[in-house]
């Protein structure tokens, strides 16, 4: 094969793996919009109940300073706290919008009116998460940036006229230069390979091309530990995902639903009034609003072991600039009468 | 309901107290006796030694003695118990013999009592009888006059019942976390002579405040002043039994709560005829209706019971209520239909309340929290009675039989003594010069316009 060919074919690989993580890298990104348009819409709703429950703590402020049963200070005081949640739900109605328009642009739609219908809420969570069987082992095999890597040096091998591959060497567990078998790395149970022909360099007088095939390795290896470190680490992420994901709401909203039942029976026994209720009301929505965000941040994760493990490295810092969590505070408020 | 349990079958455990202490004493305690029910125990005639009017504790009980030499023995038990305040709630207590308050101990002027006591409680204690005169190393201060009793240790008190009265006994150890917890009793000593302020029937009671938060059990132990139930031994209306009479009646009250409590008895004039310092001459005593009793004070009222169902309360108005909100919004007058609709909407079970005053509380049954009474509740022959705490009743009647404690029922109102709506005609109401009814946020309901509302 004329070299100039050789190296067209290496050029084309590369581009090809390019395209291939651009390709993926887009997709993400485009179901990623989805996510944050579906979730932000969804936790528009929750600021409008926020600030139903402020607005009713100032109605009932206002008709307790007509009456003459509050000072009109503590009037004001609902009335401000009111008109911040009306500030947030603006910016959080904004943030409905501009995810929607990331998506619309992802999509490259034309035409938003009556095409792009967006679900009421996120889609549940799966009943078991994904495991991480053979997740490494896999993005040895397919993961593009590797294939690509030892597809290199096995042409670079075959520019120097090397044919004769003496054996495999497995560039993770033993290295090229150390072929003891005894530099196991992993004891959890599984083992990670990755494979490269050895070739019978023989004569001395290739003693540089033999340092250039090492360089191939090392590169080769390279990829692959760091492949293997992403592949772990997305895993890491989606398994936490998922796992905060049920855990607000087998946890969290149901425990906060309970305090709220408990806060009812308190108020039914003039225990605590109508304002405190009320603030109870807005914790509980605020809950529910972090266990949306819980979801959504387990379908952000969702494909990025796949990512990981068939294309290359995902792209970790892809949320939207508009999606800057801001809540309201939460803390328990002043009662009219402290 | 009363079961007999022995402590410490061996006479060795016993640990003697600074006091020295007859041997013969030693050979045995008796028998501590213990209580499980709330329910008023009938009054018990001493079963030796000289006869008496015996007292009848409400909703509690007079300990039982035995003579030994000539002395009367009891015994009582510091152990942790479990006291139902009304039902529907009860309250991880500290007391004596199986409740709180402790059993009565009645005596009579001159006898010598022994009084062992048994620490079953996690921590040390004593026995302070409060208000009666005896040696100073018979007083119970831990520390001062005798060590404390270590938890699982009897100690033995033993002195002569100089002078007649009304007193009390509480630990003075550890005292401001027992008295939270409701180690408390009543001790009665009889006039020797039974001819010396006698009385047909004689109610005792221990008014006692608690701070226990709806939904537990257990008092808070650190509260100074800001208690949630008031009550007299250890029950809170609707669980204090009813004071029945027929004639004359002597009513004792001691007050080991945090704060004084202006008792207050309908349909009676009284005489406050003995403190726990002694006898009231007749010449010293005004004629009430209303008597403070000071924290660590007791008072004896007298009178003559008159037919009748009589409210008795405390007249603080709050420590008529059971666990309320004190910081919650007033919102009297304040109309909150529409806002209620809409609240609904995020609380789905929400009940617009306080538009027209608390009332709706006492009639209205509302789930509410574990272990936790309305703050306002009972029902009366004539509808709600929206009370709480340190409130009962004292029905007396001229049928009642002597010595019958048996509810005799609502009284029946002789002809034309009971109040009654009228819908006849009436003269215009004569109103202060230059005032006008509000009538803008009072819902004034005219006479004969039922309709204007």
């Amino acid at each position: 094969m004329p070299h100039a060919r050789k190296v067209e074919q290496r050029r084309f690989e590369q581009r090809q793996l390019e395209v291939a993580q651009e390709a993926a890298g887009t997709a993400a990104m485009t179901r990623s919009a989805y996510f944050e348009a579906v979730a932000a819409r969804q936790l528009t709703g929750y600021f409008e109940q926020v600030r139903e429950a402020a607005e009713l703590s100032r109605d009932l402020a206002q008709r307790m300073a007509e009456a003459g049963n509050a000072p009109r200070l503590a009037h004001m005081r609902e009335q401000a706290f009111y008109a911040e949640m009306t500030a947030q739900l603006a910016r959080s109605r904004h943030r409905a919008i501009a995810a929607r328009e990331q998506l619309v642009r992802m999509l490259g739609l034309t035409s938003v009116q009556g095409t792009l219908q967006l679900p009421e809420r996120l889609p549940e969570l799966p009943t078991t998460p994904a495991e991480a069987h053979d997740a490494e082992q896999t993005a040895m095999d397919r993961r593009l940036d590797v294939l690509a890597a030892a597809r290199a040096s096995e042409a670079f091998a075959r520019s120097l006229g090397l044919t004769r591959a003496t054996r495999f060497v497995d560039v993770l567990g033993a290295g090229y230069v150390n072929e003891s078998e005894s530099r196991e790395e992993r004891t959890d149970g599984y083992e990670v390979h990755l494979s490269i022909p050895v070739f019978d360099f023989g004569d001395a007088r290739l003693a540089r091309a033999r340092a250039g095939y090492e360089q191939t390795l090392a590169r080769t290896a390279d990829i692959a530990v760091k492949a293997r470190s992403q592949v772990r680490e997305t895993y890491s992420a989606y398994r936490t995902a998922f796992d905060l994901a049920r855990h607000y709401r087998d946890e969290v909203v149901p425990l906060r639903k309970r305090i709220s039942e408990e806060a009812l029976l308190r108020y039914n026994g003039m225990l605590i009034g109508p304002f405190e209720l009320l603030a109870d009301a807005r914790e509980q929505v605020g809950a529910v609003n972090a266990a949306i965000e819980a979801q959504r941040d387990f379908w952000l994760a969702e494909s990025d072991p796949r990512t990981a493990m068939t294309i290359g490295p995902p792209r970790w810092h892809r949320r939207l600039p508009a999606n800057a969590r801001v809540r309201p505070s939460h803390r328990r408020r002043r009662t009219l009468t402290d | 309901m009363s079961n007999r349990r022995r402590f410490l079958a061996n006479a060795g455990a016993v640990v003697l107290g600074t006091a020295a202490v007859s041997r013969s004493a030693m050979a045995a305690l008796p028998d501590a006796v213990a209580r499980t029910g709330a329910d008023t125990q009938p009054p018990s005639a001493p079963p030796a030694g000289q006869h008496y009017t015996p007292v009848v504790t409400l909703n509690g009980w007079t300990a039982p003695f035995r003579m030994t030499d000539g002395i009367k023995e009891f015994h009582l038990v510091a152990e942790p118990v479990v006291r139902e305040f009304a039902p529907g709630m009860t309250a991880r207590l500290w007391g004596y013999n199986g409740q709180s308050p402790g059993p009565t101990i009645e005596a009579v002027e001159g006898d010598r009592v022994r009084i062992f006591v048994t620490n079953r409680l996690p921590e040390h204690t004593s026995v302070h009888w409060h208000g009666l005169l005896l040696p100073s190393g018979m007083d119970g201060v831990a520390g001062l006059t005798q060590p404390h009793i270590p938890a699982g240790r009897t100690f033995v008190y033993e002195f002569e019942l100089t002078r007649p009265g009304t007193f009390m006994y509480h630990p003075h150890s550890d005292e401001m976390v027992q008295l939270a917890m409701g180690m408390m009793g009543l001790f009665v000593v009889h006039p020797r002579n039974p001819r010396h302020h006698p009385a047909d029937r004689d109610y005792a009671l221990l008014l006692a405040s608690y701070d226990i938060e709806p939904g537990s059990h257990t008092p808070r132990v650190s509260t100074m002043l800001d208690f949630n139930l008031w009550s007299w031994n250890s029950r809170v209306f609707p669980g204090i039994d009813h004071l029945v009479a027929r004639i004359g009646e002597r009513v004792r009250m001691g007050n080991l709560s945090m704060t004084n409590h202006p008792m207050h008895l309908h349909g009676h004039v009284f005489e406050v005829t003995c403190t726990d310092g002694g006898w009231v001459p007749k010449s010293a005593r005004w004629p009430e209706v209303t008597v403070d009793i000071g924290v660590g004070q007791m008072r004896a009222i007298e009178f003559d019971a008159v037919a009748g169902d009589w409210a008795f309360h405390c007249h603080k108005s709050h420590h008529t209520m059971n666990a309320m909100g004190h910081g919650i919004a007033n919102l009297v007058g304040v109309d909150q239909k529409d806002i209620a609709r809409r609240i609904q909407k995020l609380i789905p079970d929400y009940m617009a309340m306080g538009s027209r005053g608390m009332a709706e509380m006492g009639e209205m049954q509302m789930p509410l929290p574990d272990n936790t009474l309305p703050m306002m509740t009972g029902t009366g022959p004539f509808g709600a009675l929206e009370m709480g705490g340190m409130f009962s009743v004292l029905k007396v009647r001229d049928e009642q039989r002597p010595g019958d404690y048996t509810d005799p029922g609502w009284y029946r109102h002789p002809p034309g003594s009971l109040a009654r709506e009228w819908d006849g005609e009436l003269p215009a109401p004569a109103r202060a010069a230059g005032a006008t009814p509000e009538t803008a946020t009072v819902d004034v309901r005219k006479p004969g316009a039922h309709d204007h509302h």
